[in-house]
Formats: C-alpha cells, sequence, structure tokens
C-alpha cells in the first residue's frame, strides 16, 4: 500500500512538471488557442491535445469544480453530443487547475463573426443549427444544461468533408432536475442576487439569427 | 493541499485496447492512440522519464507480458542524439 501510494505520488510530481513546463512554454512564444469566461487554452504545437487552465473572467457566476467539469464532458459524449475528449484533470499544490483534453482543430462561430476566420466551403446553415439543436436536445433530455452557449463555444469542425458542430467549455454547466430552474445560479444564495445564465435554446436562435445575417450580408 | 489528478477512464480503456490489438496483430512500428488522439504514442514496457498518462496493466495483458503501458506526448519521447 505504501509502495503504491508513493508511486501514486511520484507520479502526480511528473505529470505537474511536465504540464508547467509545457505551459510555460507555451506561454513564452505567446501561443494559446483562446480564453473564455472559465479558462484559458494553451495548444502543444500540432499535437492532438490541450490544456485548459481554469481562470475564472465571470466573477458574478461560480464554476463547476475542473473535476466535475470533465465528468460533464464525458456524460455529455455518452448522449451523442459532441465535445472535445477529456484526458485527464490536475490540481496543482499551489491551488491551479488543469484540464487537458482533446485539441479540436476548428473555428468557433464567434471567430466567424469577428471576422478571424470564414465560413467553411460548403457550410449549410441549416444543418448546422440543426445537429445545434439536436445535441442540446440530448443535453437537456438528460437533465443538463450548458449555460453559457455563446457563439465562442460552439466550434465548426471540418472532418471526412463534413462540417459538425462541436460543443465547448462546461464550466458553467449544470443537471437540474423537476421544477428547479435551470438557468438560476444557484452558487450565490445571498440576498438580491437572482443571476440567471442565458438560455441555451435562446442563444442558439440567437446567434444563427446573426449568422444568418452575415450570410446575407455575403 | 497536494496535487491531485484525476484520469478520464475511456482513456485508460482505448489505450488497453490498442496494446491488446497491438498484441494480437503482431504490429511492428510506433503505437499510437487512435484518433482524436492520434500525436499521443503508447509505449509498453519501458519506464519513460515523463508522461502523460500511466495506464493501468490489466490481468489479460500482464499474462500477455505486459508489465507497464504509459501514454506520451511526442515530448516526452526521447530523439536520437
Amino acid at each position: 500500500m505504501k509502495e503504491s501510494l508513493k508511486l501514486y505520488q511520484e507520479i502526480e510530481q511528473s505529470y505537474l512538471e511536465k504540464i508547467k513546463s509545457s505551459i510555460e512554454k507555451i506561454r513564452q512564444n505567446q501561443k494559446f488557442l483562446g480564453e473564455g469566461k472559465s479558462g484559458r487554452v494553451y495548444s502543444f504545437e500540432e499535437e492532438s491535445f490541450c490544456i485548459k487552465e481554469r481562470i475564472n473572467n465571470n466573477p458574478e457566476f461560480s464554476f463547476n469544480d475542473i473535476e466535475s467539469e470533465m465528468e460533464i464532458q464525458i456524460e455529455a459524449t455518452k448522449y451523442g453530443v459532441r465535445v472535445p475528449l477529456p484526458i485527464l484533470t490536475l490540481k496543482t499544490a499551489n491551488g491551479k487547475k488543469f484540464l487537458v483534453m482533446e485539441r479540436i482543430f476548428g473555428t468557433s462561430i464567434q471567430d466567424i463573426e469577428e471576422g478571424k476566420a470564414d465560413f467553411p466551403i460548403d457550410f449549410n446553415i441549416e444543418e448546422f443549427f440543426k445537429e445545434v439543436k439536436v445535441m442540446m436536445a440530448k443535453m437537456h433530455e438528460n437533465n443538463l444544461y450548458h449555460r453559457d452557449l455563446h457563439s465562442g463555444n460552439i466550434m465548426l469542425e471540418v472532418k471526412d468533408g463534413k462540417i459538425k458542430p462541436v460543443i465547448i467549455d462546461f464550466g458553467h454547466s449544470s443537471y437540474s432536475y423537476g421544477e428547479d430552474d435551470p438557468y438560476m445560479e444557484e452558487n450565490f444564495p445571498r440576498i438580491g442576487h437572482n443571476k440567471k445564465f442565458p438560455k441555451d435554446d435562446l442563444e442558439i436562435k440567437s446567434i444563427k439569427d446573426r449568422i444568418t445575417l452575415i450570410l446575407t450580408k455575403k | 493541499m497536494e496535487n491531485k489528478i484525476k484520469v478520464n477512464p475511456e482513456i485508460i480503456n482505448i489505450a488497453q485496447d490498442k496494446v491488446r490489438e497491438y498484441l494480437e496483430n503482431g504490429s511492428k512500428g510506433a503505437l499510437m492512440m487512435p484518433p482524436p488522439l492520434e500525436s499521443l504514442y503508447i509505449v509498453i514496457n519501458e519506464e519513460p522519464e515523463s508522461f502523460l498518462v500511466e495506464v493501468p496493466v490489466s490481468n489479460e495483458l500482464e499474462k500477455s507480458g505486459v508489465k507497464s503501458i504509459y501514454i506520451l506526448t511526442s515530448r516526452d519521447i526521447k530523439k536520437p542524439a
């Protein structure tokens, strides 16, 4: 038992040093994939995985523990939702939290809105958003709500000639049962705090409307 | 507070399946994780200096002579001098 415990701790140190040094190297090169409300995502050059470092850019709302975020991504995959495949989480002794996961080689809807990327060839807005809606419906059927479905958290992935949506960043996601309001911020029960997360379905409609406008102007 | 790591069990299953397939087919060359994690490598019966995931060896694989399984990034692989 003692031997396995020792080995486990040694492994943890290897992870820590590996991830810390990799993040530092990428930071030095000022290369990172993006930053959202709940984290900063670093790439490892052309490798097929990335690291999300938990930060809080949205202090009015609470975030899932990094391990819970990984578990939600694992569950979402089981429901048929395309999300980055999580590999592991790391919590360091000095309080840093990381999620290592599959890197999505694609662009976000937000990048297209901001003119940083263009629509892929053969992009079909109806088909694309139909798939986003289906994925959200599968999550909701299983009582899971994304709660931060802005255009930066919907990515377009081109694979085998097909354009597919990928849902990312489950930092605000939550399960909700019965008559509870799934969009209520439940972790700040202080008086006068009645913050609500944006509704997934309304966000999809709003994003689709904006993208439609961009496409009609082209 | 101590450092804490949690690995997605699916990653462990994928790596074990890949090693099983590798042993059955007897294929040579790099043992890679399947898509979408194809830039990660699996090494068996070696003790790398650094790695991303240590994969537990199942009884079945142990009987086939597997003593250890590690998942490495390309940076963990020693480049020839």
